[in-house]
């Protein structure tokens, strides 16, 4: 565009009136390609008899599917993804709600804590994996000998040998790797409430559970949605913690659908099943991210 | 006037090693991927690379390593995309699938014979299937029953156990001791279970598949070995929580001076002189219920079926499987000889550490070569974390194990 076509109003007029959707037809392509084409392909390789380097061999139906639901295995990762996934965002928006009202007040080394609390989010989440997996080891681990050492066990507990414990503790390390992310959300959603409205309630007299149940809590609903619907989405997926911990073990009870996905295509060769598993997952996610967006849906009032 | 600088410059650097080399351009380039036993694997294969380089002018050869976790993924990866390395370094439980689905080549017609006849035969036997030979054993190892002297010597015991029953009695020994030391460690988690069980499976007289082509995993004599382990864990002679302890687990707390006896192979001599050169230990074989068995392993090197310069690679594999590399290679990574020829040097054989695993070579068993083993090693090890966890017996959490086998075998 040349100076003149800028300055020329008969340019510009022209320039206006070129459907605006032309202008970001470029960038939609670009985005439909990369966002769909993996989607389109997974769909069809679930449908697919493939051999385990991806080539698609011949037209399959049903079969993956039915192989999937066929595997105790698959429904018994489903039901523990259900919980992994309920447990470490429900865990996490618990302690992240109060967490972020008290970052959200002024206090001497507010910022030192806020900067504190976002570390974990620096980390990646392998190495975060990792370190927790030489602190619970049960030899060696530091949290035995913690324990030891205030007398409060007698032998060293072996944590990870145990499904139970094993899965607590993956399920407690996915809480603080969540923790930073939903905080920052909710710190945004407080910072937005007018301190006029507690002032208010304070010449009310409101208590500070008041307070927090009729003003913070309806004004941060908007938020906790985003950070429940995102969470849900990132922690279902979410792949590093339990694989580096446990793989899956012992004995499969600790396996969630991504480290079952992926057994079937990188150590079995099964793809076709892995994509099966990968639709199920889409599947379910879409069904809750829907489910959750109409009941919550916002009530027709404002404020 | 800058490019025309660089261009000359180019041209003269062109020149120069035309002159130097004669035939730079017609040199064939070799992609050869290795996965790391120890940090010294890569530098190792980046030396020999370099001095078959510089012996010859006709092949260039490159290196790339990987970290065993990952090979196996990246190199199904690569063959998909067409991006394959010419040589690709394999476990030989792989091996299988890959010949099965053709993306190796036979090795047979493309190496001469005396290339061929220099390998130990069990070992080389191993790589082939279906009248081919679908690569070369890079690494081979036994397995021994590695001891700690100084925790035998306190709870009274003269010599290494020779049987299971000897082992049990030992073990209770040894744990008794003191609450931090335990008898004998027994792995249930991560990679390898399975072969933690092959152990006692095969000394019990089991094998992986019967001679009719059916899951051996539920015999009489997988049970015994299964209730042989389980003994030592419900009599308290294990390591706690049998079912959280992967290989290095077990390495470390022997390491550590921490347990009276694990079953490993000859890298283990390599970590304990690196990280525990005053734990005093002794290996031995195997101990056995009903007869002498050792696990045997073998790592494979293939060329690839999409490799457009096959004689080449193969021309480089007969350079790396020199004595002089490989005598290098016994001494940086402690497996055992695959060459005839390295069975009488001295470093394998004066050693006793290292002897040891030469001795039980003749009555080593290998896991089953067949498509599918993972998946079926996979869910041999859920059975058996749950038989050591004492929830379910053996004898039933196996069959579902050898159900699961059956069925992958029927495929």
């Amino acid at each position: 565009m040349t100076d003149s076509s800028v300055n020329n109003p008969d340019g510009r007029a022209r320039l206006l009136k070129l459907p605006s959707v032309f202008l970001i037809l470029p960038s939609l392509f670009l985005s439909a390609l990369v966002i769909g084409y993996p989607i389109f392909d997974v769909l069809r390789m679930s449908i697919s008899d493939v051999n385990r380097y991806g080539h698609v061999r011949g037209f399959a139906g049903v079969d993956n599917f039915l192989k999937i639901f066929n595997d105790p295995i698959f429904l018994q990762a489903t039901n523990q993804t259900l919980i992994w996934t309920f447990c470490v965002v429900g865990g996490t928006l618990l302690i992240s709600v109060p967490i972020a009202i008290i970052l959200n007040g002024n206090f001497f080394g507010r910022s030192v804590a806020r900067t504190i609390l976002l570390l974990p989010w620096a980390v990646s989440m392998a190495m975060t994996a990792v370190v927790w997996k030489f602190v619970v080891n049960g030899d060696f681990g530091m949290l035995n000998h913690t324990l030891e050492t205030f007398g409060l066990i007698d032998t060293k507990i072996p944590w990870l040998a145990d499904a139970t414990f094993a899965f607590a503790i993956e399920i407690l390390v996915g809480i603080l790797v969540s923790m930073p992310f939903t905080v920052t959300i909710l710190m945004g959603g407080l910072s937005a409430i007018p301190d006029s409205l507690y002032e208010a309630s304070s010449i009310d007299g409101a208590s500070h559970w008041q307070k927090f149940i009729n003003i913070t809590l309806p004004l941060l609903r908007p938020f906790l949605q985003i950070s429940v619907v995102l969470n849900v989405i990132y922690v279902f997926n979410s792949f590093p913690i339990i694989w580096i911990m446990t793989r899956g073990g012992p004995a499969n009870k600790t396996d969630i659908l991504i480290t079952y996905v992926y057994k079937q295509a990188f150590a079995f060769g099964r793809i076709g099943n892995a994509a099966a598993g990968s639709v199920m997952m889409f599947a379910i996610l879409l069904g809750f991210s829907l489910l959750f967006l109409f009941i919550t849906r916002s009530p027709k009032e404002t404020l | 006037m800058n490019k025309l600088k660089y261009g000359s410059t180019a041209l003269c650097t062109l020149a120069l090693s035309f002159a130097l080399t004669g035939q730079a351009m017609s040199a064939e380039t070799v992609r050869v991927r290795f996965a790391e036993y120890s940090s010294n694997t890569e530098a190792h294969f980046q030396e020999v690379a370099a001095k078959f380089n510089a012996s010859q002018s006709d092949i260039v050869v490159e290196i790339e390593t990987l970290p065993w976790p990952e090979m196996q993924q990246q190199l199904i990866t690569d063959i998909s995309a067409g991006t394959a390395p010419d040589i690709s370094h394999m476990a030989t439980r792989w091996m299988a699938g890959f010949a099965v689905d053709g993306v190796l080549a036979p090795i047979e017609g493309l190496m001469s014979d005396d290339f061929a006849d220099s390998f130990v035969p069990t070992y080389l036997d191993l790589q082939k299937q279906e009248g081919h030979t679908w690569g070369l054993p890079i690494a081979a190892s036994a397995r021994g029953l590695f001891v700690n002297n100084e925790l035998l010597a306190k709870a009274g015991i003269d010599a290494a156990p020779s049987t299971w029953d000897e082992a049990y009695d030992a073990a209770i020994k040894i744990a008794a001791l003191d609450d931090a030391i335990y008898g004998i460690g027994i792995q249930g988690n991560d990679l390898d279970v399975e072969g933690y069980w092959f152990y006692s499976l095969w000394t019990h007289g089991g094998e992986v598949i019967t001679a009719d082509g059916k899951s051996g995993l539920a015999s009489e004599a997988a049970i015994a070995a299964t209730n042989n382990y389980v003994r030592f864990i419900e009599g308290g002679a294990t390591q706690p929580g049998v079912a959280g302890s992967s290989r290095e687990d077990l390495q470390n707390l022997f390491a550590a001076g921490k347990l009276g006896m694990v079953l490993s192979g000859p890298w283990l001599n390599k970590q304990l002189a690196d990280e525990a050169p005053d734990v005093s230990y002794g290996i031995s074989a195997v101990p056995t219920a009903t007869e002498a068995a050792t696990y045997g392993v073998t790592d494979t090197i293939s060329v690839l079926e999409s490799s457009e310069v096959k004689e080449e690679a193969v021309a480089f594999l007969e350079y790396m499987f020199n004595d002089e590399n490989r005598l290098e290679f016994g001494k940086i990574e402690g497996f055992v000889p695959v060459l005839k020829s390295m069975a009488a040097e001295p470093f394998f054989t004066e050693d006793p550490n290292m002897a040891v695993f030469l001795e039980m070579g003749p009555v080593a068993k290998f896991a089953p070569l067949v498509p599918n083993w993972e998946e079926m090693a996979e869910s041999l090890a859920s059975a058996l974390s749950v038989a050591y966890s004492g929830d379910t017996p053996a004898s039933e959490s196996l069959k579902a194990a050898a159900a699961k086998m059956d069925e992958l075998l029927a495929e």
